[in-house]
């Protein structure tokens, strides 16, 4: 799978443990509906301790274990907190997570879906949901097949692809993103150009969309359909 | 008012400049402009071995100078060089003078775009001078505004500013002029649906 390419029009990275991608999620999904167009979905399964550090808290919010800098701890209380106010005009629930999740399943449940798009889209949204609630465990299999089945897919199928190809397949899609520009999420792939984060979703509309007026700025901003 | 806590030497704040100018006049506030120098390291340059870590890094650094170009043409704003190891403490020390001769916002203006175009040397009191003179705001000495430009971003990071430019708006801080639409819906009495 090449990171650059797909017979979409919009390539999309998310990752479900990221807040801003379940923030992105709708806005983005709004794309399809204005513009009548496929998105192509794919994981990113973030490595956050290899650059913002790690950390777990217990059940009382304490923190148990960490390596962060006090820089690094800034910034991670920062994006918790300014998600958080957005998720909060969209009746979006965000509890902060307890540990740093290998969410590499739920990205592979991704891959899975992606022949259907109905599947696939109620997948993402019941994982962001569930998880960010606290009532999915991104790292056990058997509940991420469980979710794939409720989403109308084939839980069964997602577990053979999960021992074969579907790893195999996220694997090596992950090794290939940094050589391609890809690092975060969301991550938006159109017209050969790559944007992190929802503030592009503006220009990648304005792409999308034939760059009919002035280019806009980046702004976490409402949409008005074309 | 929409207090900008703001680092001549950093591309993202120059950025945020005219859009957030615009929002001022828009809503027909203040903009109180804070210096806030923070030294900008170099960007990490690609090694023979690098860790998950120092790649992951690398490639940000490498994405957000794109984008910085991207925008910067978006906006008509010259680009002409990055700012590592720039020492920003004079031109920050001049907005405070600027700020107390009420020219705040045309001394950013004068000085942050001419920078980031390769004309303005910030770290030559001179230059500095010259711009401020040049505003009716004679008689800068950085030197005795040394403690006050150190108190004040002492101050801001009380506040919890560690990057820029940061907004402090109805006691809370956005990061990136991307939260102007936030501002203006805070500043704006929350009226219709929030932003995204």
């Amino acid at each position: 799978m090449d990171p650059l390419q797909s017979e979409a029009p919009l390539i999309v990275y998310l990752d479900f443990k990221s807040p801003y991608a379940y923030l992105a999620k709708d806005p983005t999904r709004q794309l399809a509906t204005d513009f009548g167009i496929a998105i192509d979905w794919r994981p990113l399964t973030l490595d956050i301790p290899s650059y913002l550090g790690s950390a777990k808290v217990n059940d009382a919010g304490k923190v148990v274990e960490q390596n962060r800098t006090p820089r690094q701890w800034q910034g991670v209380r920062y994006a918790y907190m300014d998600a958080k106010r957005y998720a909060r005009l969209k009746d979006i629930l965000l509890y902060g997570p307890k540990k740093i999740w290998d969410s590499s399943l739920a990205g592979i449940g991704l891959l899975w879906t992606r022949s259907d798009s109905a599947v696939q889209g109620r997948y993402m949204d019941s994982v962001y949901e569930r998880f960010w609630r606290r009532e999915l465990d991104l790292e056990d299999a058997q509940a991420v097949a469980a979710a794939v089945a409720e989403a109308g897919g084939d839980g069964g199928g997602f577990m053979r692809y999960l021992a074969g190809e579907g790893r195999a397949q996220h694997d090596a899609l992950q090794a290939e993103l940094h050589d391609a520009g890809i690092f975060g999420v969301p991550t938006y792939v159109v017209a050969g150009e790559t944007f992190f984060g929802r503030e592009h979703l503006p220009r990648v509309r304005w792409l999308l969309g034939g760059r009919r007026g002035p280019a806009p700025d980046v702004a976490y901003d409402r949409f008005e359909p074309p | 008012m929409i207090e900008v806590a703001f680092d001549f030497a950093s591309v993202a704040s120059l950025l945020a400049f005219k859009p957030t100018a615009a929002l001022g006049r828009e809503l027909g506030v203040e903009v109180a402009w804070r210096p806030f120098p923070l030294r900008e390291r170099p960007a990490p340059r690609r090694r023979a071995t690098e860790s998950v870590g120092e790649r992951h890094a690398r490639v940000r650094a490498e994405y957000v100078a794109r984008d910085a170009a991207r925008y910067a043409q978006v906006q008509g704003v010259a680009l002409a060089r990055d700012a590592a190891g720039v020492d920003a403490a004079v031109a920050s020390a001049g907005c405070l003078w600027a700020n107390r001769h009420g020219v705040g916002s045309r001394y950013v203006q004068q000085v942050l775009y001419p920078f980031w175009a390769n004309r303005l040397e910030i770290e030559r009191q001179d230059r500095i001078v010259a711009v401020l003179d040049g505003l009716g705001a004679p008689g800068f000495d950085p030197a005795a505004l040394a403690a006050e430009l150190g108190d004040q971003a002492a101050a801001l990071r009380a506040r919890g500013v560690f990057a820029t430019p940061t907004y402090l708006v109805a006691d809370q801080l956005f990061i990136g002029r991307a939260h102007l639409p936030m501002i203006r819906w805070l500043l704006g009495g929350r009226r219709g649906l929030g932003p995204l």
